[in-house]
Order: C-alpha cells, then structure tokens, then sequence
C-alpha cells in the first residue's frame, strides 16, 4: 500500500463534488433534475472518503497478490495507442488504421513483405467488410476533409 | 400445449427456414468476433435482408444471428480479454486468466458447451411459460425493477471486488456517469459542458471497449508477448476444448443456478440483458469454497455467465411474445421486425398465433446450439491466436477496436473516449477497482432512475413497503450478508 492509492479516490471525489456543486450553483438545475444524480454523488463521494481513509491506514502493509501481478504500462506503448488518430485523422478510416499497422509493425521487427499483407489486410476489412457487406458508414476520406465528425 | 409443440416443430423443420438459419449463423458469429458490434446490431444489419420472406422465414433469419453473436462475443473475451458485446465483459474475468495459463481451448469448450445448454433451458422455460406467465410479468412494476436492478450492482460491487468498498464505488460511480445528458422527467440536458455530443450522455460502446479492451491491448503493446505464455501452453488439441465442455456437466448445479438466473431476469421487462452474466458470476463465486480464486481463471468463472447469457435469450422472448413488451434493447428492435412482418405482439398474438411463438422458442433453441458446434469446430484454429506476438497482435485489436467502435455509433467522438475511458480503465485495473460493477452501473443507471421517478410518482415513498419489493430487498441482503455470516451473528449476540 502507498499514499498513491489514495490519489485515485481523491480524484473521483473531487471530480464529482465539482460537478455536483457546479449542477447545484452554475448551471442551476432544478431538485427535480439534480436530486437522483446528486444522491448517487453523494454515495460515491462518501465511499471515497472511506477508501481514502481506509487506504491511509493500511500504509505499510504487504501488497496484495494482483498489485503484484499489475504491470507497469510504458509510455512508448501509450504513444503508439495514440498515434493510430493521427493516421486516422490523416488517411481516414479505411487507410488510416492500415497505414498504421505497416508503419508499427515495421518499427517492431516485422518485414516489409508480413507488414505489407497486414495492411492490405486491414483495408480489404474495412473497405470489403464494413463497408460493402454491412454497409457502415466508415469514412473513407480523411477526417480533416469532412465537414462535420 | 403439445399441438402447438408439434405444429412449431413443422414450421420450423421447413427447409427454407433451416436454410435461412444456416445462412445466418456465421453472420451472427463474425458480428460477435468485432469488438463492439453487439446483438441489437446484427439485427439493425440484417433486418434489410429479410424484406420480402415470410414472417417465421425472416424472424428466424434475425433470430438465428442474433443467438450467433454472444458466441462469437466469448470467443473474443476469453481469448484477447476483449468483449465482444458488453454482457461477454463477465466472461473475461475467468475467461482470459484461463487463455493467459495456457487453457483457452479448455475455457472455450466450457462457454460453448454453457452457452448451447443454457439457450437450450431458456427456449424450453419459454416454450412453457408463454401461456402462463402474463400475470407474473405484470406484477413486477417500476419498484420492483428499481430493486431489482439496484440489488444486480451491489451484487457485483460487493462480491466480484477484492474490496467491497472500492467494488461499490466503481458501481455507483457507473450509476453516476449514466445520469449524464437528458434527464427522463423532464428533459433538462445534465453536465453537458456545451458539447452536443455529451446531450445523450457518455455512450455503452466507448465505455465497454475503453474500459476492457484497451488495458489488455497496452498490456500485450508493453510486453510484445503473446496472450499466452510460452511456459504454460498446452498442446492445442480438440481433446482440450471437449474437457472443457465437459466441465459443465461437473458444475450442474452452477449451470442450472447461472441459467434460472438468467432466464429470469430476462423476463423482467427493462432490466437488461446485461445485467444476467455479471449476477450469475456473482452467485457463482459466492456459493463456491474458495471464491478468492475467481477472477484467477475458474472455469465456474466462465459457465456461469455464460449459461445465463444465452438463457436470459429465451427469457427475453417471453414479455415481448406475452406482452408485446421488450425485455432488451434487442428484442425492442426484433419487436420492430415483428411489426414489419404485419405481426403486433401481445396477448392477442398468442391466441392467433401460438404455434409461430413456440417455433421461434425452438429457433433460438436450435441456433444456440449449432452456433456452439459451429464454434466448436473453429475453436481449435482461433485458439492459436493467444500465440500471436503481442507485437503484432496489439496492434491488430486496437484498429478493430477503433473502427468497431466508431462502426458502432458513426461518431469520432466515441473513438476519443474509448482512449478516455482506457485511461480510467487501467488505473482502475492497478488499483482494483471492480470494473464489471462500473461497467453494470452505467448499463443500469438510466433504468434505475427511471423506474425511481415512476415509483415516486405512481405510489410514492412508500413503494419501497410493497411485498415483492420487500422479498427483493430481502433476498439481496441474504446473499449480500451471507459472506459475512459468522460476523453478523457475532454482532448480534453482542446486541
């Protein structure tokens, strides 16, 4: 256990008191329309007290069994989850994702010739699947050239 | 009863209507395999195709894929922790440890085999019930499905955490995050920020695929290993996979609690199918020896929310045959197609058309379980995907994940909060906070405050003193409390 622990309920608690004090003063809604929500925030902002209090006083203790088993997440992978919207903002939906998967695969190892069917992969599902068989409105130009997401 | 048995099995033993059915299944399965892309879905897709059948032609069509489709959902759970519809999110519990020891093949039989057997309950309740059932569906009201409902996420939050405490917080905040858009009394847009987009609230799909998926595919993007881990990988073999099917028969009594379960809380009208799996899970774990080990790859893990699953199908089918009212989002839309057809559900249905009810009972009866032997088949060859570099299989899922789940919703703004929603996944993963309890309260969230204001305004406070509401409150906090026996009666010795 450590004092990071309580960050996670600190957050959740003060993300939802500021969104019930902003219902409440800001946007001024009636009992009416605030009051389920306000009772639910309440309960979660209470529960987070307790979970912050009860995260304090177990500092020092041994870790349980699955903190041991959660893995550190690194940001390179991070970044490259989030560098598929680019692509896709770029290329679209049937190119983007495609484009995508040549460029990651080849930065990871793979050779051009795997890498290449994989993308071409990729667009025969979108374009030949979602597009033509279950008529899904993917858009196939990029996203910066629509008028509206 | 038994007329209207036989007259079913004629119609539905016609070869245009096998025909059709056959024809839908691998639909239905390669549907359930695209994350994000659920049941209600494959019934918006194919309702187009059956212009122009004849109304069982074109139900069994519908129907038929629609049973497909959680099979293929609890291949995709069990093998990348990827839920392909939302009530599959309790099979990756259980279901993915299982794949990441190496006994995917194992945890595949056992779905497969709950699965088929649990549709195949359900369909026989709702061959027999569909005459009787029209008083008991009635007496169940807005309080009692506010209970209801309630009592589903405090059975998750409480049971499936290793906190019950951090378990409650993460249902109640899922309650809390569902509340925002329109209010259902009346109609004031909540929290909406000035974004359109947040008018209708945060949506199921981002949420699902954020929440589950995305942790799993950062996982495999960090490490570049496979699902499963070289060390525990067993040989692949069918023998695996009929083991697995197998172990159902040594879990009868999880089996038939998981698809009792499921069958009745399909028939509630306005509960949500959802909700079926995650309960199911619960009571398994609850009544097992050492529910500690759930959540570490029990393969009672993967039985239980899948029998209830499919069983919570034919149960489904009940109130929207009986009453012409739908007990899910999905079978809202099949009522659709039955109006299409120039078919209008309801009692009066049943008079007229008895034998057209019990067939499409023993349509979904007869899709569950060859869908399962269908998957039974594949499941050798789609094993060998938990041997797939993470490397190269990481990158793979995220597109799919991405273009499902814009497929889902056609908004680029459901794309960004699946990286929102991962985010908040993976800290709640680290920290073990329940995310099922979560996940079910933002599924159940608008109904319970539905079903609140009606309440409220039909009967008042005191709806909370009507009998069925009490025996709901009181059977939740038998099988809340039950963990905890030995302290409870310590504590009231003491008083």
């Amino acid at each position: 256990m450590n004092r990071a622990e309580a960050v996670f309920p600190a957050l959740i608690f003060a993300a939802v008191a500021a969104l019930l004090l902003a219902g409440v003063f800001a946007f001024h809604y009636s009992w009416t329309v605030i009051a389920f929500p306000f009772v639910a925030g309440v309960v979660v902002c209470l529960l987070c007290l307790l979970d912050i209090f009860l995260t304090l006083g177990r500092l020092g203790a041994r870790p349980g069994a699955t903190d041991a088993a959660a893995q550190a997440l690194s940001l390179a992978s991070l970044a490259w989850a989030l560098s598929l919207a680019p692509f896709v903002y770029a290329l679209g939906f049937v190119f983007g994702p495609a484009a995508f998967l040549f460029v990651y695969l080849r930065a990871h190892g793979s050779s051009w010739r795997f890498s290449g069917i994989v993308a071409v992969a990729s667009v025969l599902v979108t374009y030949g699947f979602f597009i033509k068989v279950l008529h899904i409105l993917l858009p196939v130009q990029p996203l910066w050239l629509l008028a509206s997401w | 009863m038994l007329d209207a048995l036989v007259s079913a099995g004629g119609l539905v033993f016609q070869p245009v209507v096998l025909f059709n059915m056959m024809l839908a299944l691998p639909i239905g399965i390669v549907i359930g395999l695209l994350p994000g892309l659920s049941g209600i879905t494959a019934i918006a897709f194919l309702i187009p195709f059956t212009f122009g059948m004849e109304p069982l032609v074109g139900l069994a069509f519908l129907l038929a894929a629609y049973a497909a489709v959680s099979q293929g959902g609890s291949i995709t759970a069990i093998l990348l922790g990827v839920p392909g519809e939302v009530p599959n999110a309790a099979t990756v519990i259980d279901g993915y440890q299982l794949a990441k020891q190496g006994r995917a093949g194992y945890a595949i039989g056992a779905a497969l085999m709950a699965s088929a057997l649990g549709g195949l309950f359900g369909c026989v309740v709702l061959a027999f019930l569909l005459p009787v059932m029209q008083p008991v569906i009635l007496s169940f009201a807005s309080p009692e499905n506010f209970f209801l409902s309630l009592a589903g996420v405090a059975f998750i939050a409480m049971l499936g955490a290793a906190s019950p405490v951090r378990g409650l917080i993460a249902g109640m905040l899922g309650i809390f995050m569902s509340l925002f858009g329109y209010d259902p009394v009346e109609g004031v847009p909540r929290f909406w920020m000035g974004s359109d987009y947040m008018l209708d609230g945060f949506r199921l799909v981002p949420l699902a695929m954020g929440m589950f998926a995305l942790p799993e595919i950062l996982q495999l993007m960090t490490s570049g290993k496979s699902i499963a881990q070289p060390g525990k990988l067993e040989a692949i073999s069918s023998r695996q996979v009929v083991e697995g099917g197998l172990a159902v028969f040594k879990h009868l009594g999880i089996f038939f609690r998981s698809s009792v379960l499921g069958t009745l809380i399909g028939i509630m009208p306005g509960v949500g199918g959802a909700t079926a799996p995650f309960v199911a899970y619960a009571a398994a774990r609850q009544t097992a020896k050492n529910p500690e080990t759930f959540g570490q790859g029990r393969v009672e893990g993967v039985i239980a929310p899948e029998a209830s699953s499919n069983a919570k199908e034919g149960g489904a089918l009940v109130p929207t045959l009986a009453l012409g009212i739908p007990g899910s989002s999905s079978m809202a839309l099949l009522l659709g197609a039955f109006l299409i057809f120039g078919l209008q559900p309801g009692p009066e249905f049943l008079k007229k058309h008895m034998d057209i009810a019990i067939a499409l009972a023993w349509i979904v009866a007869i899709a569950n379980v060859a869908s399962s032997a269908l998957m039974f088949l594949l499941a050798r060859a789609l094993i060998y995907v938990t041997r797939v570099p993470g490397h190269i299989l990481a990158p793979i899922l995220l597109a799919i994940v991405v273009i499902g789940t814009y497929s889902a919703g056609n908004s680029v703004i459901d794309v960004l909060f699946v990286f929102i929603f991962g985010t908040l996944g993976v800290v709640m993963e680290r920290f073990q906070y329940n995310r099922p309890a979560l996940l079910l309260g933002f599924v159940l969230g608008e109904t319970i405050e539905r079903n609140f204001h009606v309440s409220m305004a039909a009967y008042g406070p005191s709806f909370v003193l009507r009998p069925i509401s009490i025996g709901i409150i009181a059977v939740a906090l038998v099988f809340l409390l039950w963990p905890q026996r030995r302290r409870v009666a310590l504590l009231w010795r003491r008083a």
